[in-house]
């Protein structure tokens, strides 16, 4: 008998043990997965609730008011259409069609549908009609619009813009894009799709600043390193050529990034390797399924499945299979600005309930140490000489004292039509100035060279957010 | 569905989990106590338990009064229900299973020596002969295993009593057949 | 001894210790069933009904129980709390009156199961015999469900005109009282393999109809029973490893395998519901999706929508609580199955013989590992297996088994009580005799 028991004791502890795993990661998957999954567009109760609770506004960092709703199920705009269409992918729309706009992400914050539902019942118990919350955005509507004056008519592309010392982004803008107060009227393909959050493409020459930062830190003194460019590298039966022909001669690391030599990039991944260059690659955010609170974001690719000599040359110039968010380069350029601490992105400022006293401000939170102070200050180094004297000229501000412009461009291969335009990429920053810590990122589909189409576009959008004093 | 019904449910909700969460630690509360109780009487396990005992008679003469369950293994093994000092036993040395009428022996394998136990046959003649896998033996009886003789004898009480409680709770059918058992 | 005094024991088995317990749960039932009377802004009479019902019920139930048994009356409060949740649930979340009202019948039959399964643990042994004959017997019910087929994919049910009901539950106590008197009996091998072919030709039933839940848990309570039985844990080892392994190579073979391919769609469905490409997978969204809008408190009662979940009311049940009473309250009755376990495995560890130990425990885990497989389903840990929650998921058979399981526990605990009575008399050398 006395085995027996022992028997007894001992299944009976193991069931013990289930149970309690089981309560215990029962909560860890509510608490991690409960904002993801209320705010699907299979759940009903959201479009149950809208049909009894008046929306909340949703208002820009100046206040003013982007959309706002007046009864139960219906929703208002902004008058103006440009403002109205540009902001479109920030702030969603009613019929979930987009998945990544406030009205649809944050529908439960608008709805007030919260996990104890204390302010609902309070509204019933009072004979009050229920009244959500209203969100102030990080977003600076007259930036925004600025954007879309500015950005090319008739092209498709994404441009953010962030404050890389607290994370809020400033502005985002994703085209083509629709109209959410009219949501009948037909839109271009892919018009819903914010490509800023979930638009993976090829970085180009972009890439590269994550490529230097590698070999500062894996390749020693790198820096004090000559480099010869012939124009053409010819890596086993493969050619490697820099853009349009180029042939930079001797030159430093500083100036091969400046003047974007693919040949010199080409061969410092070869000498790091997949490996590295993929570790590197994820300090900063790659191959990882982001899972942050304001915004949903799709994951930026890297040196997944294939990690030969090869692949790490074209990983090393932002080709082959390496795709970006728009936001996330503009998270990486941020993070060389803020001495390699990556800020984890924020979209709303603020929460007031109906009444009007705030329920939760924005705390900035770090998302990364993507790499140390010293490296990313030589990395800024180098980008500064990039718009000093390599490819991006352009992007220069005339007449800015407060800090350092910096930045990288790119020209991003996307097909294997050799009659289509590369897409233009222009990503950097303010280096050094408090007042204005911004980065930005921007990509024109089929623009051509970023030291052109995208570069000048950089200049324009960074002192119009100066002269909005921005923060 | 009415404005009054969803505010009146809304409210209720905490009373809900107020009164779960009562249940639960009454309950939780309740099981503590039982439990503690039931290991003090497990604590006392030489005796309760005990509707029988062995008098067990060494080679040298020596008698031990040694109580035992209603069912259970004897040996030398810590796990064994029933331990007898003075005497060597292998580590599992026999089952015993007291059942109306008497007491069943049955032999178990050693713990090293593979061999089946050494119990021998009854004593007194009369009951039946040869030996014995599962006979039972009825109160009284002598059994020898190793070098000593276990004489089987039941405690003072032998049918199970009906407790003044249980038969007050009823004098019906089930009380009747709470009795034959 | 001092700490126990003959007062003390006597008010602890005679009188109702457990009065506070019995009257929160009353309350609760009262007020649920009260607060659902009043839903659609007109007195609904089920509700009303069941409001008196329920508490008193529960009362007279549990007086009915202590005249019969010195049964545990902390368990049969935990399970008339369960039953009566599930009778609440299916009313507060369905739209259709008849799912809690047929539920809320087979509770009052499933009182008259558990009476029964207590006589059955209360009594010393079954007659062997008897078992031998039973065993065809059961096997011919269970494979009934291949003469009466019915409509749902998995084939498991039985339909006879207007009466449905599924052999494999009721099985369920059967398997565990023939276990429990196989595995006790100490005369060795040749016995032992008599059960184990009738579990493992019941397993293949199982197997071949198929109802891949419910061979999971035969075949972990045979394991279970048989380790604690034997105390031969080599062999139960190579046991668990020899089904890891079967299974194991089960699952690599699905795809090729036709008759198995639901099952595959199934565990694809398992590993990736988000996509939005298969329709079945709308049941473990729409699942998550309930238990995520719980909150802390709750929905509110009747102010849920699990009936979006499909087949709520047995499979996702446990959904539809965290929703209508809230996330803190589920893991409440998650821990009110655990106390059952806790307070059913003193039971059998004082449990005087083999047979009473294993029938006791063998229940117990039988109703715990059941709980386990459905909760994890619903919270999308581990496929969902189609078994329901014990006590609380609708379902005749369900109901009817869990109960005379419950019953099997509680007559355990009766017999325990009378020998602990006794136990204490004859130490204290009768001095207790003096009623």
């Amino acid at each position: 008998m006395n085995q027996m028991r022992s028997a007894i004791r001992l299944v009976s502890i193991l069931l013990v043990v289930a149970i309690l795993a089981v309560s215990v990661s029962y909560m860890f998957i509510i608490k991690a997965n409960r904002a993801k999954w209320i705010n699907l567009a299979n759940n009903t109760r959201v479009q149950d609730a809208k049909k009894i609770t008046v929306q909340g506004k949703v208002l820009d960092s100046a206040g003013v008011v982007l959309s706002e709703s007046s009864a139960p199920g219906e929703r208002h705009y902004i008058s103006d259409d440009n403002l109205r269409r540009a902001l479109s992918h920030t702030i969603g729309d009613q019929k979930n069609m987009s998945f990544t706009g406030v009205e649809n992400l944050h529908a439960t914050k608008l709805l007030d549908m919260s996990e104890t539902k204390t302010g609902y019942m309070i509204q019933k118990l009072t004979g009050q009609s229920p009244i959500g919350n209203d969100l102030y955005l990080t977003i600076s509507s007259e930036l925004t619009e600025y954007i879309l004056s500015v950005f090319p008519a008739w092209k498709s592309g994404a441009v953010c813009v962030i404050n890389y010392e607290t994370g809020a982004i400033l502005a985002m803008l994703s085209l083509p894009n629709y109209d959410p107060a009219d949501m009948s009227l037909a839109v271009q393909d892919t018009a819903y799709y914010n490509r800023v959050l979930q638009k993976r493409y090829a970085p180009g020459s972009t890439f590269k600043i994550i490529t230097l930062v590698s070999a500062l830190e894996n390749l020693g003194d790198v820096q004090k390193e000559e480099f010869t460019c012939n124009g053409i590298w010819n890596y086993s039966d493969f050619a490697l050529r820099c853009a349009s022909g180029a042939v930079h001669g001797d030159m430093s690391l500083t100036q091969a990034f400046a003047d974007s030599c693919n040949v010199t990039f080409g061969s410092l991944a070869h000498r790091l390797g997949s490996a590295r260059l993929k570790t590197t690659a994820e300090n900063f955010g790659f191959n990882f399924e982001f899972n942050f609170e304001d915004i949903r974001m799709n994951a930026s690719n890297i040196l997944k499945n294939r990690m030969n000599a090869e692949d790490a040359i074209q990983a090393g110039i932002g080709q082959g299979t390496t795709e970006v968010t728009p936001l996330h380069m503009a998270m990486i350029s941020g993070a060389i600005a803020n001495k390699g601490v990556m800020m984890e992105p924020k979209l709303i400022k603020e929460m007031k309930n109906a009444q009007g006293v705030t329920v939760s401000t924005m705390t900035s939170e770090v998302f990364k140490i993507a790499t140390t102070p010293e490296i990313a200050e030589e990395v800024a180094r180098c980008m500064y000489e990039t718009v000093r004297g390599g490819t991006g000229t352009r992007a220069a501000i005339s007449g800015y004292t407060g800090g350092y412009v910096c930045g990288k461009t790119g020209s991003a291969e996307w097909t294997n039509d050799k009659t289509r335009e590369t897409n233009a990429w222009y990503t950097g920053f303010l280096y050094g100035d408090k007042a204005h810590p911004y980065a930005i990122a921007i990509v024109v589909e089929e623009g051509g060279y970023g030291g052109t189409a995208a570069a000048p576009m950089a200049a324009k959008i960074l002192k119009k957010a100066m002269d909005l004093n921005l923060y | 569905m009415t404005d009054a019904y969803e505010s009146a449910a809304l409210v209720l909700r905490f009373l809900f989990l107020a009164l779960g969460a009562g249940i639960f630690l009454r309950a939780l509360r309740e099981t503590m106590v039982d439990t503690r109780r039931a290991r003090w009487l497990r604590q006392a396990e030489d005796e309760t338990g005990a509707i029988a005992h062995f008098t067990v008679v060494d080679s040298r003469g020596r008698k031990t009064v040694v109580p035992i369950p209603r069912e259970g293994t004897v040996g030398s093994q810590w796990k064994c229900d029933v331990r007898i000092g003075g005497i060597r036993l292998e580590k599992k040395h026999f089952y015993f299973e007291i059942i109306d009428g008497g007491i069943v022996i049955t032999p178990l394998d050693g713990g090293v020596t593979p061999v089946v136990s050494d119990i021998m046959e009854v004593k007194n003649p009369d009951d039946g002969e040869g030996p014995f896998d599962k006979k039972i033996l009825r109160p009284g009886r002598v059994f020898e295993c190793g070098e000593a003789q276990f004489k089987y004898i039941v405690n003072r009480i032998s049918v199970k009593p009906v407790s003044p409680a249980l038969k007050r709770a009823y004098g019906s059918i089930t009380g009747k057949l709470m009795e034959k058992k | 001894m001092a700490s126990i005094t003959p007062e003390a024991y006597r008010k602890r088995m005679t009188r109702a210790y457990e009065l506070p317990l019995l009257y929160m749960v009353m309350l609760f039932q009262f007020a649920c069933m009260l607060l659902l009377t009043f839903r659609d802004g007109s007195v609904e009479p089920f509700s009303l009904l069941m409001s008196v019902c329920l508490p008193v019920g529960t009362f007279l139930g549990l007086k009915i129980l202590s005249r019969l048994f010195y049964a545990d009356r902390c368990i049969y409060i935990l399970v008339a709390f369960l039953c009566s949740l599930g009778v609440i649930l299916l009313r507060a979340v369905l739209k259709k009156e008849t799912d809690a009202s047929d539920q809320a019948v087979f509770v009052g039959v499933g009182f008259l199961f558990m009476l029964i399964g207590a006589f059955v643990g209360s009594r010393n042994s079954l007659n062997e015999k008897f078992l031998f004959f039973m065993m065809p017997v059961c096997l011919g019910v269970m494979c009934l469900p291949f003469v009466f087929t019915s409509s749902s994919a998995a084939n498991n049910w039985v339909r006879i005109g207007s009466i449905q009901f599924q052999p494999s539950e009721i099985m369920k106590p059967v398997l565990i009282v023939m276990l429990a008197k196989g595995f006790s009996d100490k005369s060795g091998w040749r016995k032992w393999i008599v059960y184990i072919l009738f579990s493992v030709l019941a397993c293949g039933i199982l197997f071949r109809q198929p109802d891949l839940g419910s061979l999971f848990i035969f075949f972990f309570i045979t394991v279970c029973m048989f380790f604690i039985g034997t105390g031969n844990w080599k062999v139960t080892v190579f046991v668990l490893a020899l089904a890891a392994g079967g299974v194991a190579i089960f699952l690599s073979i699905l795809d090729k395998v036709p008759a198995f391919e639901y099952l595959a769609s199934r565990i694809a469905i398992w590993k990736n519901p988000w996509n939005g490409e298969y329709e079945n997978a709308r049941q473990i969204v729409q699942g998550l999706i309930s238990i995520a809008s719980g909150g802390y408190f709750g929905a509110g009662l009747g102010l849920g929508s699990a009936d979006r979940v499909a087949v709520v009311s047995s499979d996702y049940i446990f959904a539809a609580l965290a929703e209508e009473f809230g996330t803190p309250f589920s893991i409440l009755v998650l821990g009110v199955y655990l106390l059952i376990l806790i307070r059913s495995t003193q039971i059998a560890m004082n449990a005087r013989s083999r047979y009473h130990a294993l029938l006791s425990f063998g229940s117990v885990f039988a109703l715990t590992i059941q709980m386990l497989l459905i909760v994890a389903g619903n919270l999308h840990i581990l496929p969902l297996t189609g078994v329901t929650l014990p006590f609380v998921s609708s379902g005749g058979s369900s109901i009817l088994a869990s109960m005379t399981m419950a019953g099997l526990i509680l007559g355990v605990s009766s017999v325990n009580a009378e020998d602990e009575y006794d136990d204490l008399m004859r130490l204290s050398d009768g001095r207790w005799r003096d009623e």
